[in-house]
């Protein structure tokens, strides 16, 4: 007897996206662990990268079972406990998810652990009422809060993001809501709609379509980056430097640790006696872009007059990003200072001119 | 005897199965073209990307030809199947030529000319003896899967030495993915009499594609592959900054080995003191050129390549250890004659295994 299909030739293609869907959803989940995993390996532990990677695996384990349950199991008691199994994996993928958020990110939710309490109650209701009707209700809440805590927390790493990483960012919603879409397409009761219209199956298919479509925007947006290393972009930064390539001096340096770091007068000569000496010797007319010492990293970025420098534990798009900003704020607002420095000098102390900086920064980097 | 449509409970099973796979092959082509294009647009050599986004793309629409056949539109399963042999027979012409291409010496593309005639006879066989089809297939196959274990085994080869345990796995995988396949063939079927031959078949081929995604990932860069083709120039010089041993790899202007080993070397040193750091200079990058560093005892070795591999840097150690090691007797007592360095460029050929490009 088959529940969930409706009777068409297509019904075995229908199972076999299924399958696709909950190996996609797998995947993702596998790609966040091997990444939680790897930066174990250096100490550094990311409750968020592994609350993410346990999503999406109770996710799809969640899944394989109620496709598995609807496609093949007879209704009974077989059926009621594979199916109560299923939704509570996927209420125990939003848990971990729920708890993970909310652990990490105390200040910023402020919601106490409500949300995971929530679903700790959702989920402990589910087995007294698989023949009552409010059951749709419940694993409509599971599914909503399922869909909305990531969306939730993209929307805020989004807001704290710069460049690339935000626009690939962006991508990831419009991929959870075609997932979310595309999985709320599947349920018996709209596929009981579904039958009664014309062109079922092409719709049906359509909808597996855009299931997939949605996690390969899912999938597009949260690679090509460390989510776990951008998630801290911030406290990677040590010390910053400008400096003025005519006259090869430092015209700012600022400490982010507050230590006293590199000497920032011969810390300018040097990088800008590198870049001549380099350029020497290698045919192309690039610039040098990252000098890298094993645990620091001295990321530079070009302006027409000036070169800054950026030591850094770490070379990240959204650090390169500021960089840019940086340099191109700084000859900005400083043109005028760089071509007349020397005549300020009776004014104001060189230091004083470029006190806004501190602003300029602090802006970019909400530090 | 095989009847197609393929049955219940089979068609049950071998429809969502067949599909996962299609998934996984047109996946990881998908993956390998997109870091071809990637590498490409970063003006990167990148050869073996497009050679695997091929194989897995050609395997992916033959998997489709063979589902539509074997399930939907079974009264033209002929047309099916040569669709899907002709796409893995275009692929394979596709591939070798590719491959072949990048050989320097003449009659080079031999295995490009087979799948030529392999693709003649089967469209000749198709029209005129479609009954002996699967038969002239199946020998095509045999000659398509030695071409592709001699190719992998040649790509194992090169990695062999640096990622040991990623090599068997990859190629373990392989060997599952075209047992795998094989199981899917009617002979099979005929042989062991029933679908379940072709069930355990995708499943074996979905075990070897799991562990190819798996170890092909957990290799730093399939860039490494073509390491050798990447390294500029190799330095040699003491920490004071005197030059010992500049090669040069590519037909570029030769360096000023005294200006770029006393440079070089002073960068490293300044680096050091002003950072406050014990760290040591490791790479400096500047777009496409980047400098690699590694410091011995006595010895700074300094690679100049187009990426910054991880097998470099594995090699660059290497070169210093040994050269710290062949000449320990007389760096320790060096007057400044440079002469005595000449056999360096053994050691570098040895380590390196190249031939100049």
């Amino acid at each position: 007897m088959d529940l969930y299909y409706i009777d068409s030739p297509l019904k075995n293609v229908f199972i076999g996206f299924d399958y696709i869907i909950a190996i996609f959803i797998l995947q993702i989940g596998l790609l966040f662990m091997r990444k939680w995993y790897k930066e174990a390996e250096k100490q550094s532990k990311n409750f968020i990268i592994l609350g993410f990677s346990a999503y999406f695996i109770l996710f799809s384990i969640g899944l394989f079972v109620v496709f598995f349950t609807m496609n093949y199991v007879l209704p009974g008691q077989e059926f009621n406990l594979l199916f109560t199994v299923s939704v509570f994996l996927r209420g125990l993928a939003g848990f971990v998810l729920a708890f993970a958020l909310e652990r990490t990110h105390q200040t910023i939710f402020r919601t106490r652990y409500f949300i995971s309490l929530c679903l700790i109650g959702l989920l402990a209701a589910v087995p007294f009422i698989l023949d009552s009707p409010f059951l749709y209700t419940i694993l409509n809440m599971i599914n909503f809060i399922l869909l909305a805590l990531p969306v939730g927390f993209t929307v805020y790493f989004i807001m704290n993001n710069f460049g690339v990483i935000r626009q690939k960012l962006i991508i990831t919603i419009p991929g959870f809501l075609l997932l979310g879409f595309g999985l709320y397409l599947t349920t018996p009761r709209i596929l009981d709609i579904i039958e009664a219209m014309a062109f079922s199956s092409q719709l049906i298919l359509s909808s597996k379509f855009l299931t997939i479509l949605g996690m390969v925007l899912i999938l597009d947006g949260f690679s090509g980056f460390s989510f776990f290393l951008e998630t801290q972009w911030q406290e990677n930064m040590i010390s910053l430097c400008i400096i003025d390539k005519t006259r090869m001096k430092s015209v700012y340096y600022k400490n982010f640790k507050g230590e006293t770091g590199e000497s920032n007068e011969i810390f300018a000569g040097g990088i800008t006696g590198i870049e001549t000496v380099i350029k020497q010797f290698t045919s192309s007319n690039e610039e040098i872009d990252v000098i890298n010492l094993g645990s620091k990293l001295i990321i530079l970025s070009h302006g027409e007059k000036i070169i800054v420098a950026l030591v850094t534990k770490k070379n990240l798009p959204n650090a390169r990003h500021i960089l840019k900003e940086l340099t191109r704020k700084f000859e900005f607002f400083f043109w005028d200072y760089l071509k007349y420095y020397e005549s300020y000098n009776s004014i104001l102390t060189q230091s004083e001119i470029f006190k806004p900086m501190e602003m300029l920064i602090r802006n970019l980097i909400k530090a | 005897m095989v009847g197609y449509p393929i049955a219940s409970p089979y068609r049950e099973i071998l429809i969502p199965l067949e599909m996962a796979i299609v998934f996984v092959f047109l996946e990881i082509s998908s993956y390998f073209f997109y870091r071809y294009l990637k590498n490409k647009r970063n003006k990167m050599p990148s050869v073996v990307e497009l050679d695997w986004g091929i194989i897995f793309g050609v395997f992916g629409i033959a998997f489709i030809s063979y589902i539509m056949g074997d399930n939907f539109f079974t009264n033209n399963r002929p047309v099916y199947l040569i669709l899907g042999y002709m796409a893995l027979n275009i692929g394979g012409i596709l591939f070798f030529y590719h491959v072949e291409s990048l050989k320097p010496q003449k009659h080079k593309f031999k295995f490009t000319l087979l799948f030529l005639i392999v693709l003649f006879i089967f469209i000749i066989t198709y029209f005129f003896f479609p009954s002996i089809l699967q038969l002239v297939a199946s020998t095509a196959s045999f000659l398509a899967y030695s071409g592709l274990i001699i190719y992998f085994l040649v790509i194992v080869k090169r990695i062999w030495a640096f990622y040991r345990l990623y090599s068997i796995g990859l190629f373990l995988g392989i060997i599952f993915w075209l047992v795998g396949y094989a199981g899917n063939t009617d002979a099979a079927i005929t042989i062991f009499g029933g679908f379940y031959i072709r069930v355990l078949g995708d499943v074996v081929i979905l075990i070897g594609m799991i562990l190819v995604a798996l170890f092909l990932n957990s290799i730093p860069s399939l860039g490494e592959l073509g390491w050798q083709k990447k390294i500029k120039n190799v330095i040699l010089t003491t920490k004071g900054g005197v030059g010992l041993f500049v090669e040069n790899f590519q037909d570029r202007q030769p360096l000023d080995e005294v200006l770029v080993a006393g440079a070089l070397t002073g960068i490293s040193i300044f680096i050091k003191s002003v950072m406050n750091s014990n760290g040591k200079i490791h790479v400096i990058s500047k777009g496409n050129d980047k400098f690699l560093f590694y410091e011995g005892k006595s010895v700074i070795g300094i690679l100049l390549v187009e990426q910054d591999l991880e097998i470099l840097k594995y090699l660059l150690k290497e070169l210093v250890r040994q050269f710290e090691e062949f000449y320990s007797t007389i760096l320790d007592k060096w007057t400044g004659n440079i002469e005595l360095f000449k056999p360096t460029k053994y050691l570098v050929d040895s380590i390196f295994s190249v031939q100049k490009i």
